[in-house]
């Protein structure tokens, strides 16, 4: 039997996947999803959605690490990237290959992960969604570094309206302030929900702030004024009244993705739990969105892969997508390979060949860029793989001088914005600074690290809970999350030594620091100490290799860094075939028939969070892959 | 497209709800078939002249108590099972709960409109947590004995008893106040028609005279301050919204299906057929039966008595062990235990805190609804605390249980 | 106390001094008799298979004599237990395992218990004034707020 040929294939049911699928489909497209992860994990039927779900619950509980990966399932089969793996490299000549997947060449780690399953990686993301900056499009007029988008932040404007209503983000848009958020940043618009309450602590942080005098920073000679400003994230609150749109339709006639007006009889709806659309309306406060909202009032791409229209799509689950395969001309694409599995562990598995008229790879940047080059195509322009990128999480961390009550509500609800651009991008990188809502959970493992701490010391009794009490209701953590800028030898490579468990490749991240960088992290502290000073807070941080090992030493002082698990670059997104691997339509330079969707195509990052500019350009993809299918 | 947009406008979701509005259909029913007893079969015919506002209020008043009475034995059904445990039975148990909850809100609601104020928590002379063990308010069924219990078999069935009086063709009552005196009602969905059809007189008389009974001006609660139900809360500023909040709450409660026993059961007749994925959700006795026989509905399965499953579920198996509940002691009180013990310490952080919740709800439904959002929060403390002290050793070797009582 | 021989009686009796939680609390955490079967199970094939047994009956000398008072129960363990005694591990191990659930850095895990309850019923993140993440959650809002429960909260 002669397999079925799709209007589109897609591999990965991860948000770009999710996206595409539902738009294309909604647009009476015919859909293959390829998906590497278990079945299980895709069911959209209530009763098997919520057991599977549940089991993710329990496997959670029982994590003694709950890192962002623990509830999920790790297939030997389609192994997953996970942050437990992460060490100091062995050396230049070896790489570390701890894990069944990344193999780390260095000489920094790697320092952030994702998820092969149903719903990819927004299963346990956080949630953030700001937008990026006008100026963050155009880093090479404006500073001089990294490279301009082949747009501007007006063009994508529209396609952010999109984003936000299908991840359904909850903010305030007349809180937003800060550099470059002038009065047409959002113009005349509203978040399809209010804002998140900000939380406790993050008002006790502000009080401080303000007590402390007049919130101004100095940062090489120049005065910055610190700024607290809501954050808009994809978790449900109260759907806004005001809020004008309905939908995202496909206008055939006018060849466009349109958002539908609002009407009293059709109006915005926040996506509930899979398993009730009842549950999860609102965020119930919790505190564990990474890795797992356990009333899915978090967004994650399954909510939007249920809204696919059912008949024009397949969804193949334990199906790992190896190659592209192209015609002898080696121009337009003919196949996806793929290897099927039965139980993700077994090593025992099947190819076979998904036929479309279009392709498209959504399996997160690593991946893509991985099953290109292992598919020796798309790369005239010797761009893919390069350019990896990420947020380097700065973090520093205190006592408040009274009680802020953390380990409470969603990760971070306020940020501060006065960092996000200036003109000193031009000699170290910008930087966004959440403020984190949980402890010092993420640099030193608190709250159990406090615990062993205190036992050892011979704390007991009423002694013991008086001082738990006291340290743990007042620890603060302050994120300085900078942009890295795009280098080449910051990149994906293959290498026939790495393969799985089922003879794929593994990804082969190498990975280095710059001055640029460097820098940035020596103006966070020094931008930290500051408001620590005026909050009042009393700076408990301390780096070392010790406690991570993405450590880096510059001018004497030595720094850490965390991955922010944004995974963005490696097939950049530009305005010319020899300069980049994509088009502004998100399609393949060198493939007719080929797009990728995804971080990937960011030609730089920003400093806002990158899946709702990815999800903007997804729209944009989807809108440009209907085009191209209604011409023929 | 919304859920509930879909919910709105499901077929089956209608035609359940369509029945409602066809009394003169149902009543013929009802004559046909005498032994069972039927909504509005007993609606003697003086009622609609001698009701006053008064009167109305007062039934409504009533009928937020009868909603009210079930929550604490589904409660403590609810947070006997073992945490993690029997997941499917919990999470159908906890629907129930949340719609009666709702009820109770929309019936505030109602009472608004018609300028009345609801009393939630305090009323003068008769207390509105009934102590346990208890009959339902207003009468409805003499030898129906309510216990706060965890979940058991037994438990289950008294369940069903409470969500479907008609069932086991056992008499039942609700008694309506009509001109100070009161009339005597034999299942929920009788009284509340009758009070639907107070509602209709009165209105029409206000009506006749230009008037109208919706003059409440005070705030009601909207779907903003109550989510998470099966069903949207209805704001009442009319005789349509009206009937839609007594619709739906006897829709989702026992009443809409009692006409349809009365008709003999037909090979596939569709009205039956009430389950399967499309139907998000249907009347708790259904749900409570799942529990009891631990299946579901399969969309095959007819609700009748005397079709072929029986009116009872055969569809995909659900997982209950019953040994995964704590057993707590059957209505207990704080008096059982001396008042410098722990346990009674926690029995009363409990009932205080239950006592709170009653008290939001009040403000909350005499117009500040934006205080229910600290309500939600109170009912999560509550949850855990209740937890605990299905936990907590008490007498008899069972655990102590919270006791819903009144604290000042 | 009645009988000598009562271990879970006992270890509660200890475990709230160790931990400065009330016995109710330690009770209504539920993981008092899986806790206990845990323990035993823990040292049964250990070289000092006494250990435990030895521990649970100094604990109880220790609280028949200076118990109800807090501080002379804790100075008693002190002097007795910590730092260099033979029960040093276990005292610091039986504390972690209210706090945190956890065993040598492993959640505990019990047959016939929902697995992750010991996570779950940690009392840690009652001394936070707080919930565990993923559990217990809340409400919308909670977070802005001061916390409602006051278990943790020193009186
Ligand atoms: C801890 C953490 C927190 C984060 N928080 C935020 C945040 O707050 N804000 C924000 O903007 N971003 C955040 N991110 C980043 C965000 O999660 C990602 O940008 C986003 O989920 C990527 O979506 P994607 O669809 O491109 O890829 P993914 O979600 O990774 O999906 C890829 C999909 O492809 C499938 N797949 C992979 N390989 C194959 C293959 N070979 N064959 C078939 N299928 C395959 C996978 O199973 C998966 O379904 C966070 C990330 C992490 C790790
Ligand atoms: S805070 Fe809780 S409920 Fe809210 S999104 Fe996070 S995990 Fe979900």
């Amino acid at each position: 039997m002669k397999e079925k040929e799709y209007d589109v294939v897609i591999v990965g049911s991860g948000i770009s996947g999710a996206i595409m699928a539902k738009t294309l489909t909604q647009a009476g497209k015919s859909v293959l999803i390829l998906e590497a992860g278990l079945t299980a994990g895709a069911s959209m039927k209530s009763n098997g959605a919520y057991y599977n779900y549940m089991t993710y619950m329990e496997t959670f509980f029982n994590a003694s690490a709950k890192v962002p990966n623990s509830p999920y399932p790790n297939l030997k089969d389609a192994p997953s990237i996970d942050v437990i793996n992460i060490e100091t490299i062995p050396s230049p000549t070896e790489p570390s290959t701890k894990g069944d997947y990344l193999v780390q060449a260095g000489p920094l780690p790697f320092g952030s992960d994702n998820w092969r399953g149903p719903g990819g990686t927004t299963m346990h993301w956080l949630g953030t969604t700001p937008r990026m900056l006008p100026n963050d499009f155009q880093m090479k007029t404006k500073y001089g570094v990294g490279v301009d988008w082949p747009f501007t932040y007006d063009d994508l404007k529209p396609y952010y309206e999109m984003a936000e209503l299908e991840i359904g983000v909850s903010g305030s848009v007349k809180e937003q302030k800060g550099p470059g958020v002038t009065k047409n940043y959002y113009g005349n618009y509203e978040f399809p929900m209010e804002k998140i309450p900000q939380s406790y602590l993050d008002q006790v942080f502000m009080k401080e702030m303000k007590k402390g005098g007049d919130s101004v920073v100095k940062l090489n000679g120049k005065k910055y004024k610190i700024e607290f400003v809501s954050t808009p994230q994809g978790r449900n609150s109260i759907p806004c009244p005001e809020y004008q749109y309905s939908d995202i339709k496909w206008d055939r006639r006018r060849k466009k993705l349109v958002l539908e007006k609002s009407t009293p009889t059709n109006r915005y709806q926040q996506a509930g739990a899979i398993w009730s659309p009842n549950v999860g309306l609102r965020c119930e406060g919790n505190a564990s969105c990474v890795p797992i909202c356990p009333v899915q009032a978090k967004y994650n791409a399954l909510k939007t892969l249920r809204k696919a229209v059912g008949d024009h799509l397949d969804i193949k689950t334990q199906a790992v997508a190896s190659k592209v395969l192209v015609d002898k001309k080696g121009e337009k694409v003919t196949g996806i390979e793929y290897k099927t599995f039965d139980t993700g562990d077994d090593v025992v598995y099947n190819t076979y060949v998904a036929k479309g008229k279009i392709y498209v790879l959504g399996a997160s940047a690593i991946e893509n860029a991985k099953i290109l080059l292992a598919s020796g195509i798309a790369n005239s322009s010797d761009q893919v793989g390069r350019n990896l990128m990420d947020h380097w999480v700065l973090l520093t961390w205190g006592l408040m001088p009274k009680k802020s009550y953390p380990y409470r509500g969603p990760g971070s609800t306020t940020n501060i914005p006065t960092f996000r651009d200036g003109a000193f991008r031009k000699n170290h990188a910008a930087w966004i600074s959440p403020v984190d809502n949980w402890g010092w959970a993420w640099p030193v493992f608190s709250p159990g690290s406090d615990l062993s701490n205190a036992l050892s010391q011979n704390m007991l009794g009423k002694e013991l809970k008086n001082h738990l009490n006291d340290v743990l209701t007042r620890q603060v953590l302050l994120h300085f999350e900078c942009e890295q800028i795009p280098d080449p030898e910051n990149r994906v490579t293959i290498d026939e030594k790495y393969k799985d468990p089922i003879g794929n490749y593994r990804p082969i991240v190498h990975y280095h620091t710059n001055e640029y960088m460097n820098k940035s992290l020596e103006a966070a502290v020094k931008v930290s100490d500051q408001i620590f000073k005026e909050a009042n807070i009393e700076d408990h941080t301390s780096y070392s290799q010790d406690l991570d090992p993405d450590y880096v030493e510059y001018n004497g002082k030595g720094y850490n860094f965390w991955g922010a698990g944004h995974i963005v670059g490696t097939h950049r997104m530009g305005t010319k075939p020899d300069n980049s691997v994509v088009n502004p339509d998100q399609r393949t330079w060198d493939h007719d028939n080929l797009y990728l969707i995804g971080c990937g195509n960011m030609p730089t990052l920003g400093t806002s969070n990158p899946t709702l500019t990815m999800s903007a350009l997804t729209f944009k993809a989807a809108e440009a892959i209907l085009k191209h299918l209604d011409k023929k | 497209m919304s859920n509930s947009y879909q919910h709105n406008n499901n077929p089956r979701r209608q035609q359940l709800n369509s029945r409602l509005k066809h009394k003169q259909q149902q009543e013929e029913e009802a004559k046909k078939s005498p032994k069972t007893m039927l909504r509005g079969a007993a609606a003697p015919a003086t009622t609609k002249k001698t009701a006053t506002l008064e009167d109305l209020k007062e039934n409504l008043q009533t009928a937020m108590e009868l909603e009210h009475s079930t929550i604490p034995p589904y409660l403590c059904a609810l947070y006997s099972i073992k945490e993690g445990k029997n997941l499917m039975a919990a999470e159908i148990v906890k629907s129930v709960v949340i719609e009666e909850m709702l009820h109770m809100v929309m019936v505030a609601n109602l009472i608004n409109s018609i300028g009345g104020s609801p009393i939630i928590g305090k009323v003068k002379g008769k207390p509105f947590i009934p102590s346990y063990p208890t009959r339902l308010p207003g009468n409805v069924d003499k030898d129906l004995i309510i216990n706060l219990t965890s979940l058991t078999k037994e438990q289950v069935r008294v369940f069903c008893k409470i969500e479907h009086p008609g069932d086991e063709e056992r008499e039942v009552k609700v008694q309506l106040r009509v001109n100070s005196g009161e009339i005597e009602y034999h299942s929920i969905g009788a009284f509340y028609e009758a009070v639907m059809e107070q509602i209709e007189t009165l209105e029409a008389e206000a009506q006749k005279k230009g008037k109208t009974i919706f003059t409440g001006k005070t705030q009601q609660v909207t779907p903003e301050h109550y989510y998470g139900a099966g069903g949207s809360i209805i704001n009442v500023h009319s005789i349509e919204d009206a009937r839609a909040v007594i619709d739906e709450i006897v829709d989702q409660g026992e009443g809409s299906f009692g006409s349809i026993f009365a008709e003999p059961y037909g090979e596939g007749q569709e009205e039956y057929l009430w389950f399967g994925a499309d139907v998000e959700e249907y009347a708790h006795y259904f749900r409570f039966k799942e529990v009891q026989y631990g299946r579901f509905y399969k969309p095959t399965d007819s609700a009748h008595r005397d079709s072929p499953n029986g009116g009872l579920p055969t569809g995909e198996e659900i997982d209950i062990d019953w040994d995964d509940v704590y057993l707590m002691n059957d209505n207990p009180k704080m008096e059982d235990y001396p008042k410098d013990s722990e346990v009674y310490q926690k029995m009363y952080d409990f009932n205080k805190t239950y006592c709170n919740l009653l008290d939001n709800l009040d403000k909350g439904c005499n117009g500040k609804p934006e205080v229910l959002r600290e309500g939600i929060m109170i009912m999560f403390d509550m949850k855990y605390k209740a937890q605990e002290l299905m936990k907590i050793p008490g007498k008899n070797g069972l655990a102590a249980g919270p006791s819903f009582e009144y604290i000042d | 106390m009645k009988e000598n021989n009562n271990g879970p009686e006992i270890l509660l009796e200890i475990s709230a001094y160790l931990t400065g939680f009330e016995k109710a609390d330690l009770l209504g955490t539920g993981m008092l008799d899986p806790y206990y079967r845990y323990t035993v199970n823990q040292y049964v094939n250990a070289d000092d298979s006494s250990t435990l047994q030895s521990f649970l009956m100094e604990s109880k000398d220790i609280v028949d004599t200076f118990g109800p008072d807090e501080d002379a129960v804790i100075s008693a363990v002190k002097s007795r237990f910590l730092p260099y005694s033979k029960f040093n591990t276990l005292v610091t191990q039986i504390v972690t395992m209210w706090y945190t659930g956890e065993w040598n850095g492993n959640i505990i895990s019990i047959d016939g218990y929902t697995k992750g309850q010991a996570y779950v019923q940690g009392l840690i993140w009652d001394a936070a004034e707080t919930h565990p993440p993923g559990a217990k959650q809340p409400g919308y809002g909670s977070w802005a707020k001061e916390p409602i429960n006051s278990k943790g909260n020193i009186k």
